[in-house]
């Protein structure tokens, strides 16, 4: 399928539908926006899409970088309506119907690419895009879970965006938290406790304010972080 | 409250002391340039510096050299960030000298000056951007200046608006009425919001107390009309019609 861009009327209506599922009501995913010329417009670059039913979450990013990779990033990156069109396109993944013919989903900006910068790392296609083009394999600790599934790790490690330009501390929680053999992050990791990726961002944060976090390699960080981490640490 | 330990005695750089500037090449990406006038300090020689220019959750860093020996990297195009609003840059200077990287100064959030300077002290930057189909659209936030976007694919689509009376009669009449009517309600008690009014007073008369709709919207008209007269707007656009027809 030749992907187009939602319009601001298709954006209205994608997100009209959101809002009536998050109510209770059962709707079919209105896919016609992507093809309408009322709702939907052509983009400057040619991008097709195959049909496909991803695994994981990491699975979509990497062929979306792929697919994505000859195309220069200014032509799409800050686009509201490219996201969010590929959103609706794999809205059915994102969020299946139920057997009783109910969806519930998240926020309506998990899925239309929002101008808040808070918001906008929460985009179920944007930032996995942005997670596995920069980092490919890296992330599979994040991304490992199925579509349907909010990336709550990604959401945390996101919560303060520089992190994701920062290339140690993305490959230090990597080899802290991803488990190789179950290919999913490591038990104890997504909870609150010690060690844990909420208390490695709540120390990223209090390292930040003295050390240039964007240079620090992994062996830097694993030379001067708190005992509570060797429980992650191989 | 959290105290905040500055046991390396970093210190804040003064954004005089770095001069951004952006071109905005309406074909490519936007390429930028820094002048530096660093009171140094406190700051050692061989400490290195690093801008990186952010927004959103894009971002891209670029070597500066040292405080001694400052050194422009050839490539400064900004190509990998979100420019649906405008671009921030930050300093960091780094003393290296050590394993660790530790942070000597910095400072955030500024805003590029020089080529967009007038652009700065404008009610209303214009900016080039991807907008598909759309020929123009107005951004407006909470708390920052709206922005009027051209659609980049219009060749000079900044220069158009700014000289041409075809774009200007039709675009900015539509623009400033967004505007207000995005201020009035959204109740937007900002400063950006005030001077908007205050201009718009200037333009016509005092907005109405009331917050009646009706009321607003006929104070909207008004300033609208008198935008259009003071700038001849109907005659400019139709003598460029004139002229384009002969």
């Amino acid at each position: 399928m030749i992907i187009r861009r939602l319009n601001e009327k298709g954006i209205k209506e994608f997100a009209r539908f959101i809002s009536e599922l998050r109510k209770g009501g059962k709707l079919n995913t209105p896919t016609y926006l992507l093809t309408s010329d009322s709702e939907s417009s052509e983009l400057d670059f040619l991008l097709d899409i195959d049909e496909v039913n991803f695994k994981s979450r990491f699975e979509m990013g990497a062929y979306l970088a792929e697919r994505l990779g000859s195309i220069e990033k200014q032509e799409f990156i800050g686009d509201a309506g490219f996201w969010s069109a590929l959103a609706l396109l794999w809205f059915d993944q994102l969020c299946p119907t139920k057997s009783d013919g109910s969806r519930s989903p998240s926020m309506v900006y998990n899925y239309i690419l929002s101008e808040k910068y808070n918001h906008r790392p929460r985009h179920a296609i944007f930032t996995t895009w942005q997670l596995v083009e920069k980092y490919s394999d890296q992330v599979r600790f994040l991304l490992s879970k199925k579509l349907s599934v909010r990336g709550e790790l990604t959401e945390q490690i996101m919560a303060r965006q520089y992190y994701l330009s920062c290339e140690g501390v993305i490959r230090t929680a990597s080899g802290l938290y991803y488990d190789t053999e179950k290919e999913t992050f490591r038990k104890g990791a997504a909870g609150r406790g010690l060690g844990s990726v909420s208390r490695f961002v709540n120390w990223l944060q209090q390292l930040e304010v003295n050390y240039d976090l964007f240079t620090m390699a992994p062996h830097d960080l694993l030379q001067i972080m708190p005992k509570e981490f060797d429980r992650f640490r191989l | 409250m959290q105290a905040t330990i500055n046991y390396t005695g970093r210190r804040k750089l003064l954004s005089s002391e770095v001069q951004v500037t952006l071109n905005y090449n309406e074909s490519s990406a936007p390429v930028f340039d820094v002048d530096f006038s660093l009171n140094k300090d406190k700051l050692p020689n061989e400490a290195t510096i690093y801008i990186e220019a952010y927004q959103k959750n894009t971002l891209q860093r670029f070597h500066f050299g040292t405080v001694g020996m400052t050194q422009k990297p050839a490539n400064r195009t900004l190509n990998e960030i979100d420019l649906s609003t405008s671009i921030l840059f930050r300093v960091r200077i780094v003393d290296e000298t050590e394993q660790l990287g530790r942070l000597t100064a910095s400072v955030e959030n500024l805003k590029a000056v020089g080529t967009e300077e007038d652009q700065r002290a404008s009610l209303l930057p214009v900016r080039s951007r991807p907008l598909g189909q759309q020929t123009w659209k107005l951004n407006i936030e909470s708390g920052m200046k709206p922005e009027l976007c051209i659609n980049s694919r219009i060749p000079d689509a900044i220069e158009q608006l700014k000289s041409n009376p075809q774009f200007q009669s039709l675009i900015l009449p539509a623009a400033f009425k967004q505007v207000l009517m995005y201020f009035l309600w959204n109740d937007e008690e900002t400063e950006i919001a005030d001077e908007w009014f205050r201009f718009a007073e200037h333009i016509s008369h005092e907005r109405p107390l009331s917050s009646d709709p009706l009321s607003l919207l006929e104070w909207i008209d008004d300033v609208i009309e008198e935008f259009s007269n003071s700038f001849e707007l109907c005659d400019l656009l139709k003598g460029r019609l004139e002229l384009g027809a002969s």
